[in-house]
């Protein structure tokens, strides 16, 4: 799978280049929309949380009161949305390219990577107008750990192009595979700590606590987290003591852990049924 | 002696007369083998509803909900370089199946597939193109999916545009091209290509008269440069005239492998019954004036009368690739009118009598005589043979027996100039073809004067028109 994928890697590359170009192809702004669409989401959560609803997190350091919450909403939350639509579009990329399978000698794999490629720069556009948000309007300092970013967005989606290359074959055989996804997806962002923090239900239910850490999606939502506006260090009375910038060792290791466990799945389950699938197209 | 390929072709790259023809036939066979099928099977697996396969998937396959359909059964086929392969077959052959096994877009289920270099497809035409891109970006998208580079494109591109004859619309997105158009940016790209083979299949029939010229010029100049192409379709006209081998498939099974005249020949005759599987020798002899003088002097008097010395002089009578394994051999034809006379012109509402001198050779199974009216383009027009006139039965002839068999065909035609292709094969499932021979008789229709008819084009059909006014 590696060689093809190395070898495809213009095809790969340029396809993303033109899948983010062809999403908005024929309306008059074109591949502007890319950074209009995150650009009004992220206004719409300052104005919505930080203006209309006052909504006040814990006093973060170093963050303008007003968009706490708008900070720590978006760090995860646009993190999660970049890798919910890549997962979604790349189980769908194997059937949506069906006419092409059909006819051409080549491999599923360089669709779904396409559509991961895809997703991992339009998240990085995303990325960068919020830091900027973070800096221009929520009064933030840059940090270098900010560009843990890129590995992390890159993680995310690989961890996301496994997933969508296993459920994208699986999907030619069960067309309920891409609904149930939308379904599933749904439900998890709810199980993973995006719009709440884990510290908030580990205090009443440490059981969900523990469980959490068996979330993949988990290890990366909190390392975006970590890495734009760091965590609280606490001395052994539970005092906050300072704040480390950065994401935590164990998020990185479950950022890699999940992602290569994804590929060798993805690639292990279109290994198996290749030849089926052109069968079933 | 007339060349074959005259009475079939006109384009340059057309199949050349008898002597030319075997000595590419004999090269050809020496050129190393470009792709090679052993023993293809390709079997589906039908599932009705998808659950069946879950419930398969779940119980380790312990539990069996499937129906097998077998696509493609012992296929064997060699395609040498330089050759030009053709595969055909009525719809639901198998032809789409092994085309897509070629080009490895479908994986066999057994067999081996062989493939010496890059196989690119027609197949593949247009395939990627994105609509809302222009059209000069598609001719980049599409060959990058086929694995070429931007820089091989680059070197191309201002040929593949005039090639296309689309320079004025070259950065205009091809949703708004007709398909027409976009079918002709698609072949533009592949004929820019160099692959090793081509695989070429039914897309070639798209496009305007002119630029479907321009795509048999392009093949004639490919055949030229000794191209190795496979041609899959079921156009006849095509494998007549430019396959130097061809295999007849239906049901996915081969029927026929060898001779492409010998094998469209069979396909024309079999489509109304079930098809056997074709074994086929052949050869021509080369006959010798005595020899002639010998058969002569043994036709009954009238039998004598007609079949003078020249009517054994037959086009392709002697040629080494004569179809048939020469159970049977149509020793000599002539054309007559109704006073016995010869006779190559006729007019309207005449008849023509076709009168073939057959020997018998062994003890072979009933034969059956064909016939067929071919245009001046290789086009079969009309045919019919003894099964379909005799109730499905063909004619018993002894080994060492001679035939005299005349067809009293009522020229009903329009003016022009046809072809009359003549064949004997086995009835039924005995699976041999003796001996054919294309283009074996000239038929010209004289013009009619004017007004006499009351049709135009090739028949004349039963016809009333009736006009009411009210």
């Amino acid at each position: 799978m590696i060689s093809t994928l190395v070898r495809n890697r213009r095809f790969i590359a340029l396809g993303a280049l033109h899948t983010l170009r062809a999403r908005y192809a024929g309306s008059m702004m074109g591949i502007v929309w890319n950074v209009a669409v995150p650009l009004v989401q992220i206004v719409v959560f300052a104005l919505v949380f930080g203006l209309l609803m006052k909504w006040r997190m814990k006093p973060m350091p170093g963050v303008d009161d007003r968009f706490g919450f708008t900070v720590f909403l978006c760090s995860a939350l646009l993190a999660w949305n970049g890798f919910a639509e890549t997962l979604s579009r790349s189980t769908a990329s194997i059937m949506g390219n069906r006419n092409v399978l059909k006819k051409i000698r080549t491999r599923e794999e360089i669709f779904v990577a396409q559509e991961a490629m895809a997703g991992a720069l339009s998240t990085m556009i995303t990325f960068s107008l919020f830091l900027l948000f973070c800096v221009g309007i929520a009064g933030m300092k840059p940090s270098w750990s900010w560009l843990e970013i890129i590995p992390l967005i890159v993680l995310f989606h690989a961890f996301a192009f496994g997933m969508g290359l296993g459920l994208g074959v699986l999907n030619v055989f069960f067309r309920d595979v891409a609904p149930l996804l939308g379904v599933t997806l749904m439900t998890w962002m709810w199980l993973t700590p995006v719009i709440y923090d884990i510290s908030m239900i580990a205090h009443e239910h440490p059981i969900a606590g523990t469980l959490m850490m068996l979330n993949p999606a988990y290890y990366f939502t909190q390392g975006f987290r970590e890495a734009i506006y760091g965590a609280p260090v606490l001395d052994a009375a539970g005092a906050v003591i300072g704040i480390r910038r950065g994401a935590a060792l164990w998020c990185w290791e479950g950022a890699i852990g999940f992602s290569s466990a994804a590929i060798i799945g993805g690639w292990a389950i279109a290994a198996r049924l290749r030849t089926s699938v052109r069968d079933v197209l | 002696m007339t060349a074959v390929g005259e009475t079939i072709g006109g384009g340059r790259g057309a199949r050349p007369s008898g002597a030319a023809w075997a000595a590419r036939v004999e090269r050809l066979s020496r050129e190393p083998t470009k792709i090679s099928v052993r023993n293809l099977n390709k079997t589906f697996r039908i599932y009705k509803r998808p659950s069946d396969r879950l419930v398969e998937w779940a119980t380790l396959g312990k539990v069996s909900r499937h129906s097998s359909f077998v696509a493609l059964d012992d296929i064997s086929l060699d395609v040498k370089r330089g050759q030009w392969y053709g595969i055909f077959g009525p719809n639901g052959a198998g032809k789409s199946t092994l085309l897509k096994i070629l080009t490895g877009v479908l994986m066999p289920t057994a067999g081996e597939v062989e493939l010496q270099g890059q196989v690119t497809s027609l197949l593949e035409l247009g395939t990627g193109f994105n609509p809302d891109l222009t059209g000069r970006e598609n001719v980049f998208l599409s060959a990058r999916l086929l694995g070429y580079d931007d820089r091989f494109v680059a070197e191309r591109y201002d040929r593949i545009i005039e090639f296309a004859g689309q320079r004025q619309f070259e950065n205009l997105p091809i949703k708004y091209y007709s398909s027409g158009m976009t079918v002709r940016l698609a072949f533009a790209i592949f004929a820019s290509l160099d692959p090793d083979v081509f695989i070429i299949d039914e897309a070639l029939s798209v496009g305007d008269y002119a630029f479907s010229r321009k795509c048999f010029e392009r093949l004639d100049e490919m055949r030229t440069k000794g191209c190795t192409v496979v041609f899959v379709t079921h156009d006849i006209g095509v494998i007549r005239k430019y396959c130097d081998e061809a295999m007849y498939i239906d049901k996915g099974r081969c029927i026929y492998k060898g001779d492409p005249l010998a094998a469209t020949d069979l396909y024309t005759e079999t489509q109304t019954r079930i098809p056997p599987s074709w074994e086929v020798g052949g050869g021509g002899v080369h006959t010798t004036a005595r020899q002639i003088a010998a058969w002569r002097e043994a036709l009954p008097g009238d039998s004598r009368g007609i079949f003078v010395e020249s009517t054994f002089d037959l086009p392709g009578a002697s040629d080494p690739a004569r179809p048939g394994d020469g159970g049977m051999r149509i020793r000599a034809a002539t054309i007559t009118n109704d006073r016995d006379e010869p006779c190559g012109a006729f007019g309207f509402g005449e008849t023509a009598h076709i009168h073939l001198l057959v020997e018998s050779r062994e003890d072979a199974p009933p034969v059956n005589g064909t016939i067929q009216l071919v245009n001046p383009h290789g086009v079969p027009l009309w045919g019919t043979h003894f099964t379909l006139l005799f109730d499905g039965r063909g004619y018993q002839l002894p080994a060492g027996r001679w035939a005299h068999v005349v067809w009293e065909l009522g020229v009903d035609l329009g003016e022009g100039r046809y072809t009359i292709d003549l064949g004997l094969g086995a009835c039924q499932a005995a699976r041999r073809v003796y001996d054919r021979l294309t283009g074996a008789l000239k038929l010209d229709v004289l013009p009619a004067t004017p007004g006499a008819l009351d049709f135009v084009g090739h028949f004349r059909l039963p016809v009333r028109a009736t006009v009411r006014e009210f």
